[in-house]
């Protein structure tokens, strides 16, 4: 195990599932982070949390549903502003 | 200046915004908002309202859900957003559009509180502290989050957060806006949005492995368990203790 991969590595490991247009890793650190967690279980592990984590945030935001008649009056707000027949 | 006067020429200044993004700073204390003073609008300022503003309706309310934590507010900030940006329409070049409503939700968010909540407006910069290199603990591979994590667990760890993790945390992880755009919404750089992201993340993290069911706790505490790779990583939690 090389510490210092190890260490460079967990510093890209949210950029690497982000894929984050402001902090976009070069493809040659995307591979150096895949090969890496690929021989390196606790990196493995570090990146198998982390999406964990991701996936569970995301399917919050799924289950909150957001009231339909909160929706239905901004629609028909927004349908006011702008004045009938323009959609 | 006001909104209407505002030109495309005017946009991606802002702090932490990219290149294209649009700069807002004239959608402050505006409080006239009802609708018939709203209607200075052209036709085509019609058709735009509802090609670029109106999906972006469901979007805008659970973003202002994340940042006042309360349907109810959220729906009464998206209100003063669609006026304001009904208004801003016409001087509006079509670029970002989701970006844009952002600002004018931030700026709006941020009227609402200034009236309601003035304590709550100030948001000085973390501090911010960093281990020494090697200084971090060890986390073995058991202490993995659970394959399943648990609705309530997550709930219960992000309200634990500090607001301002929370916060950055709700609208990247949960809504779904990029870097750009939470910095856009809350005004500061997109370095900070990332460093707030990791410790947000980090904390919860560490708060949900505490959560485990003990049965998993106790198998990896028994004697015998392995200790393998103690010591083995020593810059690789570094976040753990920020």
């Amino acid at each position: 195990m090389n510490l210092t991969t190890c260490w460079w590595a967990s510093r890209r490991l949210d950029r690497y599932l982000d894929g984050d247009p402001s902090a976009v890793l070069s493809s040659a650190d995307v591979r150096r982070v895949e090969r890496h967690a690929a021989t390196c279980r606790r990196c493995a592990g570090d990146l198998a949390e982390r999406r964990r984590l991701r996936e569970a945030l995301r399917d919050l935001d799924a289950r909150r549903i957001t009231d339909p008649a909160s929706l239905e009056r901004l629609d028909a707000m927004a349908a006011q502003l702008r004045g009938p027949g323009t959609a | 200046m006001s909104v209407e006067e505002m030109n495309p020429g005017d946009q991606g200044k802002g702090r932490g915004a990219p290149p294209g993004y649009p700069v807002v700073d004239a959608l402050d204390a505006r409080d006239d908002l009802d609708l018939g003073a709203a209607r200075s609008v052209s036709e085509t300022g019609d058709v735009r309202f509802a090609q670029w503003v109106e999906p972006e309706i469901e979007v805008l309310l659970r973003v202002a859900h994340s940042l006042t934590g309360s349907w109810a507010d959220a729906e009464d900030v998206v209100q003063d957003t669609l006026i304001r940006a009904y208004r801003a329409i016409d001087g509006f070049d079509g670029r970002h559009p989701r970006a844009w409503l952002l600002t004018i939700l931030r700026r709006t968010h941020l009227n609402s509180l200034r009236r309601t909540r003035p304590d709550l407006v100030e948001d000085a910069s973390l501090e911010r502290r960093r281990p020494a290199f090697g200084r971090a603990s060890v986390v073995s591979p058991e202490d993995v989050l659970d394959e399943r994590l648990l609705d309530g667990d997550i709930e219960v760890a992000l309200q634990a957060l500090d607001p301002r993790f929370r916060t950055v945390v709700l609208l990247v992880d949960v809504n779904g806006l990029t870097y750009a755009e939470a910095a856009e919404l809350l005004d500061v750089p997109v370095g900070t949005v990332m460093s707030r992201l990791s410790r947000g993340r980090t904390r919860l993290r560490k708060s949900l492995r505490s959560r485990r069911p003990r049965s998993r706790r106790a198998a990896r505490d028994r004697p015998g368990a392995t200790t393998e790779g103690a010591g083995h990583r020593p810059g690789h939690d570094q976040e753990e203790k920020r």
